[in-house]
């Protein structure tokens, strides 16, 4: 038994790791590129090492020698984008996903509906449509029209805690009805704590999702006042060539603070205790 | 319309299953029974029948102050724009000058243009290709590291790494692994006599690599969602099968599989529409011939891109944006019923 | 206008446009900026420079305001076109030949020559192949901002490792006579170190190559062609014309150089500067901006070259940007004031000797040129080719989409995979279908 499990382990630790260095492995070229000058990139295979390395990729990107301003201002945009917009996102789209999972109210499935279409359309075409409408509001060039398109809660976040919050039990939610408490204090006191796992992922989700917002940001927006990292680093690619070494080493680090931000964000995604305590 | 009353019955039915499934083992009668009749999990609770319009207004009124904030900002910037996308594939638009209305035309031209319904053929096989393997690998995957390994949190980190790197600079990469003359790939293979193989540059290949590219990027973001449905299933249910002397194999198809339903729903639903919308990968990889070669990766939302911003044909890539949301329309429902039709079977 | 909006709004569904905005074009919203203008590009190199540049200009006119923008290129133009869709938008902006004609046709771009007229603003400092690239029905749209032309770069390490000298005329023609096959082959080398010419050459794994024969319209095709006598287009606006026997055979001949005497890569080994920066390419014809991206990049010296001459003589084809005029600006009277300096010799200086740009005034190429002799480039071979025989790009509203369509077939046809003829009969055939639907 305790030899068979020790193989087992083993056999799995093994599978896991075999699949994470395949995983990981284009993302290695990414940081060995940063570190390398551009006659070592292209004196040697991307996936080879530099010896020495470098790190001017990454002093080029902070001492604002590119474009006149530095990375960071980028990031601070960034980071700025992503925190409003990720607060907003999970408030809302908790409350309209347990209205839409919970609830029982007119007009709840055609509503459920039209949100889902809205992710069937690709945002190449309704982009311009958008663009329209924040002319006529008088958003263009603003955090106002920045963030309005995602800040209400999307659809996609709103589908994913729907599904999960109608696969929680309801006796609890009836219990607490029957000592007389209200919708909100259903939701407050039940089921988000029951969430955690599920709110961990849309925390996650649109952190990332944010993070690597582009398009909208680059349309809607200008100059480099509220420009964004993923509109940086593609600055990087010219017309006609491209300076790999520094776009790589800007991805690097717009990565760095995803991977601390998943590492915070998935303790929530465990068992919660309220639910296995429940037997 | 009808489509949409059938779905109101059907969404339920998984989730409510789930739910019974959920308390029935662990408590008795007093769960969700109530569901399975009025058709919803989460219904109006049993007693008080007297006031049941009150209620119904009250849960009317609730349900839209809840979804109100969400309602605003999805009817004004997500719900519009796909409606004044319908309206402007009724016209000729070529986004610079006045639009001109021209009825069912671009529907009409569509209908003939073969480099459109190519595309939809590309789209197909790339969906093919991908949803499956990376459906697959994720739930995989979740199960692998839904344990309590040491070192399985940054495990999972690393897995889920492709999809929080910058895709314009994995595009890049994913070019020279590809390569023909310097590739990583065929580095690779060479140790086995293989090699110099242009992957991006075959008729027959540059799919197949391109959607090897999206299942690298979406399996560890895919399995987040199944870890999440993992964690939901309660660990008693576990250890009385355990008890009952079920196999592992027996658990994952009798309890796993059955409570990651609504997981897996949210799952199919949504990667399948993020798969026939596939861009970034396809744009990057294969300039400057986008959609190249000889159109092989000419995906439709690529197609769409390239009607609207290098033909300046926004009518027409609105017609095809329609075909689109048609086509995902379809398959959608399809899903919503293939659930439901698979609970009914599995019930009675 | 007018007009076609009441059409607009005879259409039942056409209410839900009007209200996004889309049938009132622009010139309804009022509002005073200020004094403050937009001007946009796409490179992040010259950004330094423009600033620099923006900034002598604000401080001379302390009410003018300048925000300069710079985004990538593949979203520059995604981003002007939904602007103008909904009539806003940079005021000042880069504009290019590919562009130009859509946007002059839909006026999305303001006839300059009022302006132009009003304060005597003098054209003839610039190289007049830009000046008249965006020119419309005879009106000047555009004011010249830079200067690009193509010659070709080169390994001098491969070179001297290989034993060639490259004369100071390179000549090509469609049999394969001239100067240039025999150095190439010469530099062509196989995994088992032979030759194109040596017996059981092995085309298939060829280590290095002497030539870059790119998928390329600007550094290939369109040199090629009228250095064989024919012609691409029949005039700006008008026809393609490059199924005629002279184009042809230039086309042939560069497929040639890739599948008969195997001194080229096929489009299938990789990017063209990868390859050369990678040091597997020996020659490569280039545009002057490319130089950026190929000088000190790899592990060996580049040196710069003319462009092979046909058995018309040399043609090469020259480009540059202009700074256009939105005429949805609000702010028109401040945005001419800023495209006036840009175009100035105080402005167009400040690009040069910074070496951000081979400016389109012809007197001011001199900072540029040293700036590269600092770098060891003596791009004497550009000077030349300036003063010599030249090619405008196509100019036709549909060439966005023409140009789309032909590097897909060519890249079949370079691949040798389709035959020349049917190829390009097909493909002008089609094409000019589309001028006569577009045009």
């Amino acid at each position: 038994m305790s030899l068979r499990r020790v193989t087992s382990r083993t056999l799995l630790y093994l599978v896991l790791i075999a699949g994470a260095l395949l995983t990981v492995f284009p993302y290695l070229m990414v940081i060995l590129t940063s570190l390398k000058t551009a006659p070592q990139l292209n004196g040697m295979s991307p996936w080879r090492p530099a010896i020495p390395g470098t790190l001017s990729n990454y002093t080029r990107l902070f001492n604002g020698k590119i474009a006149d301003i530095s990375f960071l201002a980028y990031l601070w945009h960034t980071v700025l984008f992503t925190v409003v917009l990720t607060a907003g996102q999970l408030v809302f789209t908790t409350l309209a996903a347990y209205a839409f999972a919970r609830l029982r109210f007119a007009g709840r499935e055609a509503l459920f509906w039209a949100y889902l279409a809205t992710m069937m359309v690709p945002n190449v075409v309704t982009m311009i449509p958008l663009y329209l409408i924040m002319r006529q509001i008088g958003w263009i060039d603003t955090w106002f029209g920045l963030l309005a398109p995602y800040i209400l809660g999307s659809p996609y976040g709103i589908f994913l805690m729907r599904q999960f919050f109608r696969s929680l039990p309801s006796d609890l939610e009836d219990a607490a009805r029957m000592d007389g408490a209200g919708t909100l204090t259903i939701l407050l006191r039940i089921f988000v704590p029951l969430s955690r796992p599920a709110l961990g992922t849309l925390a996650i989700l649109t952190t990332v999702f944010a993070w690597h917002n582009f398009l909208w940001p680059l349309i809607i927006t200008s100059g480099d006042s509220t420009k964004l990292v993923t509109v940086g680093i593609a600055s990087l690619q010219g017309n006609l060539g491209a300076d790999y070494n520094l776009m790589m080493a800007g991805s690097f680090v717009a990565l760095v603070p995803l991977i601390v931000i998943f590492l915070l964000f998935q303790r929530t995604i465990v068992r919660s205790i309220v639910l296995t305590g429940m037997r | 319309m009808q489509v949409i009353d059938v779905s109101a019955s059907v969404e339920s039915a998984p989730a409510g299953r789930g739910a019974a499934g959920t308390t029935g083992a662990g408590t008795t009668g007093a769960g969700t029974t109530g569901a399975g009749t009025t058709g919803g999990p989460g219904a109006a609770p049993r007693y008080g029948r007297r006031n049941r319009a009150a209620q119904r207004t009250r849960a009317t009124l609730a349900g839209y102050a809840l979804i109100g904030p969400s309602l605003i900002g999805v009817v004004a910037f997500l719900l519009a724009p796909v409606v004044i996308v319908g309206v402007i594939s009724l016209f000729r638009w070529n986004l610079l000058s006045s639009p001109k209305f021209i009825g069912l035309a671009n529907y009409r031209r569509m209908a003939h243009d073969h480099s459109v319904w190519h595309s939809v053929l590309v789209t197909f096989m790339y969906v093919l290709f991908t949803i499956p393997v990376q459906t697959v690998l994720a739930l995989l995957l979740a199960v692998l590291l839904n344990t309590r390994l040491r070192g399985v949190r940054v495990l999972r980190a690393v897995y889920v790494v492709p999809w929080m790197a910058t895709p314009v600079v994995m595009g890049e990469v994913w070019r020279w692994i590809f390569d023909g003359q310097n590739g990583a790939l065929n580095s690779f293979l060479s140790v086995f006599g293989l090699g110099s193989i242009s992957w991006l540059q075959s008729t027959s290949l540059a799919l197949p690599s391109v959607a090897a590219v999206g299942i690298w990027s979406s399996a560890g973001y895919t399995m987040l969602f199944f870890l999440a449905g993992l964690q939901g299933i309660p660990e008693h249910l576990y250890e009385a099968a355990r008890v009952d002397g079920a196999s592992q194999a027996q658990q994952f198809f009798r309890i796993t599989m059955p409570l990651l339903r609504p997981t897996m729903f949210f799952v199919l639903v949504t990667s399948v529409i993020g798969s026939f919308q596939v861009f970034d990968t396809v744009y990057s990889m294969t300039t400057p011939v986008l959609g190249g070669p000889a159109d092989a990766t000419s995906v439709l939302n690529l197609k769409i891109y390239t009607t609207a911003f290098q033909l300046f044909d926004d009518g027409y890539a609105s017609a095809i944006a329609m075909l689109l949301f048609g086509l995902l329309l379809v398959l959608t429902v399809a899903q919503v019923l293939y659930f439901r039709k698979r609970t009914t079977y599995e019930q009675g | 206008m007018g007009m076609n909006r009441r059409q607009l709004l005879a259409a039942a569904p056409a209410a839900a446009l009007a209200a996004a905005g889309l049938a009132g074009c622009g010139n309804s919203s009022g509002g005073d900026n200020g004094g403050a203008v937009v001007f946009r590009i796409w490179d992040e190199e010259q950004q330094p420079g423009y600033q620099k540049s923006i900034n002598a200009f604000m401080a001379a006119n302390p009410k003018i305001k300048v925000r300069l923008e710079s985004l990538p290129y593949a979203q520059y133009w995604t981003k002007i076109i939904t602007e103008s869709a909904a009539g806003t938008g940079a005021d000042v902006f880069w504009d290019t030949v590919p562009y130009f004609p859509q946007l002059v046709k839909q006026g999305v771009i303001e006839n300059l020559d009022p302006l132009i007229q009003k304060d005597s603003y003098d054209l003839s400092p610039y190289y007049p192949q830009v000046t008249s690239a965006y020119t419309y029905q005879n009106h000047h749209y555009g004011i010249p901002a830079d200067f690009g032309l193509a010659s070709m770069v080169y390994n001098k390490d491969m070179c001297a490792k290989a034993g060639v000298t490259l004369p100071a005329e390179l000549t090509w023609a469609p049999d394969g006579s001239g100067t240039l096959l025999p150095i190439l082959q010469k530099l062509t080398v196989d995994a088992n170190g032979r030759h194109p010419t040596d017996p059981g050459f092995d085309p298939k794994h060829v280590k290095q190559w002497g030539f870059m024969a790119e998928n390329h319209d600007q550094t290939q095709y369109i040199s090629w062609i009228p250095e064989n006598g024919g012609n691409f287009m029949t005039a700006p606006f008008g026809k393609f014309a490059f199924n005629q026997p002279a184009a042809l055979a230039a086309l042939q001949w560069q497929v040639d150089l890739i599948n008969k005497w195997h001194v080229a890569p096929p489009p299938s080994a990789g990017n063209a500067i990868d390859l050369f920066n990678r040091g597997q390419v020996g020659l490569y014809p280039a545009v002057n901006a490319l130089l950026l991206y190929v000088v000190a990049k790899g592990n060996f010296t580049v040196g710069v070259t003319n462009l092979p001459a046909g058995p018309k003589g040399r043609v090469v084809n020259v480009n540059g940007l202009s700074f256009a005029l939105n005429a949805h600006s609000k702010n028109k009277t401040a945005a001419w004031e800023l495209i006036k300096w840009l175009g100035s010799p105080q402005s167009q200086q400040i690009m040069s000797s910074g070496g951000y740009v081979w400016p389109a005034n012809k007197s001011l190429s001199g900072g540029y040129l040293d700036y590269w002799k600092n770098k060891g480039q003596d791009l004497q071979p550009f000077v030349d080719a300036a003063a010599g025989a030249s090619v405008p790009m196509p100019i036709t509203p549909v060439w966005n989409a023409a140009s789309l369509t032909i590097t897909n077939s060519f890249q079949t046809m370079f691949e040798g995979q389709a035959p020349v003829k049917q190829t390009v009969d097909n493909l002008v055939t089609q094409l000019n279908q589309l001028i006569d639907q577009n045009g």
